[in-house]
C-alpha cells in the first residue's frame, strides 16, 4: 500500500516536472524567436508596448543593416501605443530597433525603451568576404556593341545603294533613249541604200516595216489596231499610193519594171533625220 | 478588226484569181441570206478550207455558229456534222465503233459522225482530254483506227471546233500542243448595232409553218437556200489556187521576223513553233485569194497575226503578274515592227 503511494507520488512529480520543463523550455524558445533571427530571414516581434505618440519606419538607406516594418498599431493606455513589428536583418549582430523608428509628428523620440533583436549568420566565422562589385562604364567604342552599330550601318548603307542603283534616274532613261538610234536615223541610210540598190532582201523588209511604222507614227495610229492601220494606211491620199507602190514592187510576181523604187522613197529621202524626228516627237 | 468587203481586187488580181472570185463570192452571198455579218468568220472559215487548216471558234453562245457553219457547207454541197462536247462523251462516239452483226455473226464497222466533210465540235473544252485528244489525233493524221482497220476521213475535212471563254468550270483546256494543231482560233465578237438591228427584224420575220395538227416557229435553219452555190471541184479550184500565190522572199522575211519575235519577247515564256510561221504563209495565201490578189501582202500577216498566234503564245509570269494580255502583248510587238531594229539583222 506504501509503495503503491510513493510510486504515484514520483509518477506525478515526474509529470509535473516534465510539464515545467516543456513549459519553460517553449516560452525560452519563443522569447528567443521574436528577438533572434538568421540574416535574410524575417521575424516578428508582437505586443511591442512603447510610450509616446505614434511611431513609423525610417526610410530605408543604403546600408541599414535592418529592414523593418511596422505591421499594426494599437492603443495601449493612456499616451502608449502597442506595436506589432517585422523584420530581418542584412547584416549580423545586434540591432535596436528602436534607432529605426521616428515619430508620426516629427517630434523627438524621448525616452524609448531598446528593442533588441540578435541577427545572426549561419555562414563560417573563417568566410571570405566577397568583393563589392567594381562599377565600371560601359566603354564608348568597340567591343560588342561597336561592332553592332558598325554591321547595321553598313547594311543600311548597302540597301541604299541597291535601291538608288536599280531606280533609272530621268536624265539616264534619257541618255539611254539618245543613244538608242531612232526610227528616222535608220530610215535615212536604208533609204539611201534602196535607192542605189544595196539593201539585200531582209532589209528590203525592214525597210517595208520601217515605212508602216513611219505612217503609223506620223499619222498618230500607234494607239489603234495593227490590222485597221494596215487598212487606213493605204487610203490615205499621201501614204496609200507610196506603201502601195512599195508593196507591188516588193511583194507582186514580176514587177521590177513597173515600179521605180527611187521615186517611191523620194519623199522620204528629202526629209533630214532631225527633221523627222521633231515631226514624229511634235505629232506623238 | 475588220476586213475589207471588196473581196476581188480587178486590177492586180490575175486571171486564175478571178475566175475563184465568182465563187467565193457567191459563198459569201450565200451565207449572208442567212447570217447577218460575221464577214471576218466567213472569211476565217474559207481561209480554213481553202488550206485543210483547222478553226477554232472562241465566242458566247448565240452568235450563229452552227448556222454558219451550217450554210456554209450547204453553199459548197458539203457533207456536215455537229458534235455537242460533253464530259461524258467517248471517243467511240466521234469516231465509230465495231459492232456485232447478229445475223451474220460478226463485227461490222460503224463509223461515227467524225466522217463527215465538215465537223463542228461544239464546246470542244466540255469533253475528256482522251476524247480531244482522239479528235485532235484524226485532225492531224486524216485517218481513223477502228479496231483493226484503219479508215481514211473525207477530203475535205475540216473541224471548226467551239470554246466558251466563260464557265470555265468542269471543263479541260486544252494544252498548247493540241491548240498547236488548230491553224487558226478567231475570237467572235458580238453583231454592231446595224448588224444587230438587222438580225432582229430577220427573226421577226420568220413566222411558222404548219406541221401535222399543229405548227412550229420557223428558225434562220428552216429559211436556208438548201441550193448549193458551188462544188467540192470549185473548192478544189481554190484550193489549188491558193498554192499557187505568190509569196516574196520579202513576205517571208517579215513572217520569220515574227515567229523570232514571239520567241525573243521577253514578256512571252512559249513563242511559236515552225508550224506558226507555215500557217501564217497558208491563211496570208488563202486570204489573198479572196481579196482577189494573186500575191500576198504584208496587210495579211497584220490581219491574220491575232488568229494565228495568239493561241500559240503563253505569257510568262511577270506578264501576268502586272496584268498584261496576249493580244496587248502581240499588237505591241506587231506595232515595233520597224520600230525597232530587226531581230534577223541583229542575228547577223
Amino acid at each position: 500500500m506504501f509503495r503503491k503511494s510513493v510510486a504515484s507520488t514520483l509518477r506525478m512529480i515526474n509529470a509535473i516536472t516534465l510539464f515545467l520543463f516543456i513549459t519553460f523550455s517553449t516560452a525560452t524558445s519563443f522569447a528567443e524567436d521574436q528577438s533572434t533571427a538568421t540574416v535574410g530571414m524575417s521575424a516578428r516581434i508582437e505586443q511591442v508596448v512603447l510610450p509616446g505618440s505614434e511611431l513609423k519606419v525610417k526610410g530605408i538607406k543604403e546600408n541599414d543593416p535592418i529592414v523593418l516594418r511596422i505591421i499594426s498599431t494599437h492603443p495601449h493606455g493612456p499616451d502608449m501605443l502597442r506595436y506589432d513589428l517585422e523584420y530581418y536583418g542584412l547584416k549580423p549582430g545586434e540591432f535596436n530597433l528602436v534607432d529605426f523608428l521616428e515619430r508620426v509628428d516629427r517630434t523627438s523620440m524621448g525616452e524609448v525603451p531598446d528593442v533588441t533583436v540578435q541577427i545572426q549568420s549561419i555562414l563560417a566565422a573563417d568566410r571570405v568576404e566577397p568583393n563589392s562589385p567594381a562599377v565600371s562604364t560601359i566603354p564608348g567604342v568597340g567591343g560588342y556593341q561597336f561592332w553592332q552599330k558598325v554591321v547595321v550601318a553598313f547594311w543600311v548603307i548597302g540597301m541604299v545603294v541597291i535601291l538608288f542603283a536599280r531606280l533609272k534616274r530621268p536624265g539616264d532613261h534619257q541618255q539611254e533613249s539618245l543613244q538608242a538610234p531612232s526610227l528616222a536615223d535608220r530610215l535615212q541610210p536604208m533609204v539611201e541604200k534602196a535607192i542605189s540598190g544595196q539593201l539585200s532582201k531582209s532589209q528590203m523588209a525592214e525597210l517595208e516595216m520601217m515605212l508602216v511604222a513611219f505612217w503609223r507614227k506620223r499619222l498618230c495610229l500607234e494607239q489603234t489596231d495593227v490590222a485597221k492601220v494596215a487598212q487606213e494606211l493605204k487610203q490615205h491620199e499621201e501614204a496609200g499610193p507610196l506603201l502601195q507602190q512599195l508593196e507591188i514592187l516588193l511583194h507582186r510576181p514580176a514587177s521590177n519594171d513597173e515600179v521605180d523604187i527611187a521615186q517611191i522613197l523620194k519623199p522620204y529621202q528629202n526629209l533630214p533625220a532631225e527633221a523627222m524626228e521633231k515631226e514624229l516627237a511634235s505629232l506623238a | 478588226m475588220s476586213t475589207n468587203t471588196t473581196y476581188a481586187n480587178q486590177e492586180t488580181a490575175s486571171p486564175e484569181v478571178l475566175k475563184n472570185t465568182q465563187f467565193i463570192q457567191d459563198v459569201r452571198d450565200q451565207v449572208a441570206t442567212v447570217v447577218v455579218g460575221q464577214d471576218e468568220v466567213v472569211e476565217r472559215l474559207l481561209i480554213s478550207l481553202f488550206t485543210g487548216g483547222h478553226l477554232l471558234l472562241q465566242g458566247v453562245p448565240g452568235l450563229a455558229k452552227t448556222l454558219l457553219v451550217s450554210v456554209l457547207s450547204k453553199s459548197i454541197d458539203l457533207d456536215f456534222s455537229r458534235i455537242q462536247f460533253t464530259i461524258d462523251l467517248l471517243p467511240s462516239d466521234i469516231l465509230g465503233s465495231q459492232i456485232l452483226d447478229q445475223k451474220k455473226n460478226e463485227f461490222i464497222t460503224r463509223t461515227g459522225p467524225i466522217f463527215t466533210n465538215l465537223l463542228l465540235a461544239d464546246e470542244i473544252n466540255r469533253a475528256a482530254p482522251k476524247v480531244q485528244g482522239a479528235l485532235l489525233e484524226a485532225m492531224q493524221e486524216r485517218k481513223v483506227t477502228i479496231g483493226n482497220e484503219t479508215l481514211s476521213l473525207p477530203a475535205p475535212f475540216l473541224v471548226i471546233a467551239t470554246q466558251n471563254p466563260i464557265e470555265q468550270a468542269g471543263t479541260f483546256e486544252l494544252p498548247e500542243a493540241q491548240l498547236d494543231r488548230f491553224m487558226l482560233c478567231h475570237r467572235l465578237e458580238y453583231p454592231l448595232s446595224g448588224e444587230e438591228r438587222e438580225i432582229l427584224k430577220r427573226n421577226m420575220a420568220l413566222g411558222i409553218r404548219k406541221e401535222d395538227r399543229g405548227a412550229v416557229v420557223n428558225t434562220e435553219f428552216d429559211v436556208m437556200d438548201h441550193r448549193p452555190v458551188g462544188t467540192p471541184e470549185d473548192l478544189v479550184n481554190c484550193m489549188q489556187a491558193v498554192n499557187e500565190i505568190h509569196v516574196s522572199d520579202t513576205f517571208l522575211e517579215h513572217v520569220i521576223e515574227i515567229v523570232k519575235r514571239t520567241r525573243n519577247h521577253p514578256n512571252i515564256e512559249l513563242g511559236c513553233s515552225p508550224r506558226a510561221g507555215i500557217a501564217l504563209i497558208k491563211a496570208s495565201r488563202a486570204r489573198a485569194l479572196i481579196n482577189g490578189r494573186n500575191y500576198v501582202i504584208p496587210e495579211d500577216l497584220f490581219v491574220l497575226a491575232e488568229d494565228v498566234i495568239l493561241h500559240r503564245i503563253r505569257l510568262n509570269y511577270e506578264a501576268l503578274a502586272d496584268g498584261l494580255t496576249g493580244k496587248g502583248v502581240l499588237q505591241d510587238m506587231l506595232r515595233d515592227l520597224g520600230a525597232t531594229p530587226s531581230v534577223i539583222s541583229q542575228e547577223s
